[in-house]
């Protein structure tokens, strides 16, 4: 059964805001670690969800490969 | 043992039909002058007599008025006519009379005459008239053809004929000269009434005169009355026939006459080649656009392999980037605590106490020069260990 929050997952937008949290500790000057561990446990969350859905996404994507070959 | 037939006695009656089966084989076609016509209304019968117009010899003809009406000629005194008959004796008075079976006109002349005369009367009628011609059904079947079995003519007609499935219920018949009415009319007979869509009536080409069962006027109207659509090839050098006047479509020749059934039927066929050609180049069209389809398909899969390929190593790098940039983040905050640690054990006054520094207070102020105190202060001497109370002197 699919999860009810799965469907909310954009795996697009999800891999933006990844790109963003990247790209906040790259351009980090100050050493802010509260704001760093915010942003870590953000993107643990979003690497989380990003891998369900894609396995989600590559599992169907298998069936439909099964028909069309 | 042959019995002598000298020595066998016979009677009048049995005698007379004994001559009488013999004659029945003398038929003849005998010409002559019509002379003294009895014609009595309401009896099934007429007598006449013909006579040789070069030395008046004569026989007296009986005849059945159905005959008569099928011969289709109008007697009358002084006319000159051809009668197909056999002779037979009268028993009652022993009188020798022609049996006629059938009678023609003699001659192209009249011929031509009685042909205009029936022609026009017809059309007076309305009989050819266009209004009263049945339409040909569109795709012909069940084919009732009247044709004599000999001759070139049912040749042509079966080799020319398509191969559509035709059922044909053939009926042979004489064709030729007046002696071919009787025939035709039985095998119109023989045809009506059965499931037909079409009749068809042939003979070959000829003169006027082998014609006249085709100008009969009793054949004429029994072929108007079929009660189906008739086809007529008859072939002819300028009058044409009344049977093919009055049938509903006529052409002149049996190959015509299956090339006319054929023509529905090859427009048909013709028709279904086309439009399963036209299926067909759809179909192939429409296989080709899905394979572009299936082909765009396929590769639009490879596409989204790649992507999610993509999409995992994106993540994982993602992940790395993170934790490492936290770590360095969290490293070079512990570096930096360290860093203000060491700096601030380097500043510690105290940490120079263990190397035999001290410092001095004088009432709670750190000494730092000898002006600052003076004899009677007491001072207090903070060292490594401990803190050490003197006096100035």
């Amino acid at each position: 059964m699919t999860k009810k929050t799965d469907s909310k997952v954009n795996l697009n937008e999800t891999l933006k805001k990844l790109a963003d949290i990247v790209s906040w500790f790259e351009n980090q000057s100050e050493l802010d670690v509260e704001k760093g561990l915010e942003q870590v446990k953000e993107g643990a969350q979003l690497i989380k969800d990003s891998r369900e859905r894609l396995t989600q996404i590559e599992n169907e994507f298998k069936e439909i490969k099964k028909e069309i070959k | 043992m042959e019995k002598n037939a000298n020595s066998e006695i016979i009677s009048v009656s049995e005698y007379l039909d004994k001559l009488n089966v013999g004659l029945k084989n003398q038929k003849a076609k005998i010409i002559g002058e019509v002379t003294g016509v009895q014609e009595y209304p309401g009896r099934s019968y007429l007598y006449f007599s013909i006579k040789d117009s070069k030395d008046a010899s004569t026989m007296k003809c009986f005849m059945w008025k159905r005959d008569y009406t099928i011969s289709g000629v109008q007697i009358r005194d002084g006319l000159e006519i051809i009668v197909t008959a056999y002779p037979s004796i009268y028993k009652p008075n022993g009188g020798l009379t022609l049996q006629v079976e059938t009678i023609e006109l003699v001659g192209e002349g009249a011929l031509q005459i009685a042909y205009e005369k029936l022609k026009k009367k017809l059309e007076l009628e309305g009989l050819f008239a266009d209004s009263r011609k049945k339409e040909l059904p569109q795709y012909p079947h069940r084919i009732g053809v009247i044709t004599s079995k000999s001759g070139a003519v049912i040749n042509d007609f079966l080799t020319n004929i398509g191969k559509f499935g035709y059922e044909i219920l053939f009926v042979d018949s004489k064709v030729e000269g007046i002696d071919a009415v009787k025939d035709l009319l039985s095998a119109l007979e023989a045809l009506k009434g059965k499931d037909l869509d079409v009749l068809v009536i042939m003979r070959g080409g000829g003169s006027l005169e082998s014609f006249q069962a085709f100008n009969n006027e009793v054949l004429v109207r029994a072929v108007a009355d079929f009660g189906l659509p008739v086809i007529t090839g008859i072939g002819h050098d300028k009058d044409a026939p009344l049977v093919s006047m009055v049938s509903d479509k006529n052409v002149s020749t049996p190959t015509a006459v299956a090339n006319l059934l054929n023509t529905t039927w090859n427009e048909a066929l013709y028709k279904v080649n086309m439009y399963e050609d036209r299926i067909f180049s759809a179909f192939s069209a429409s296989i080709e656009v899905f394979k572009r389809a299936e082909d765009t398909l396929f590769r639009a899969v490879d596409r989204i392999d790649n992507s999610i390929s993509r999409c995992k190593e994106n993540i994982i790098d993602f992940a790395k980037d993170i934790v490492l940039n936290f770590e360095n983040l969290v490293k070079d905050v512990e570096e930096s605590i360290h860093t203000s640690v060491k700096v601030i054990e380097l500043s510690n006054p105290e940490r120079q106490l263990k190397h035999g520094y001290s410092i001095v207070r004088s009432g709670g102020t750190i000494v730092k020069s000898k002006k600052d105190v003076k004899e009677g202060d007491c001072l207090d001497i903070m060292v490594s260990d401990g803190t050490i109370t003197s006096k100035i002197i």
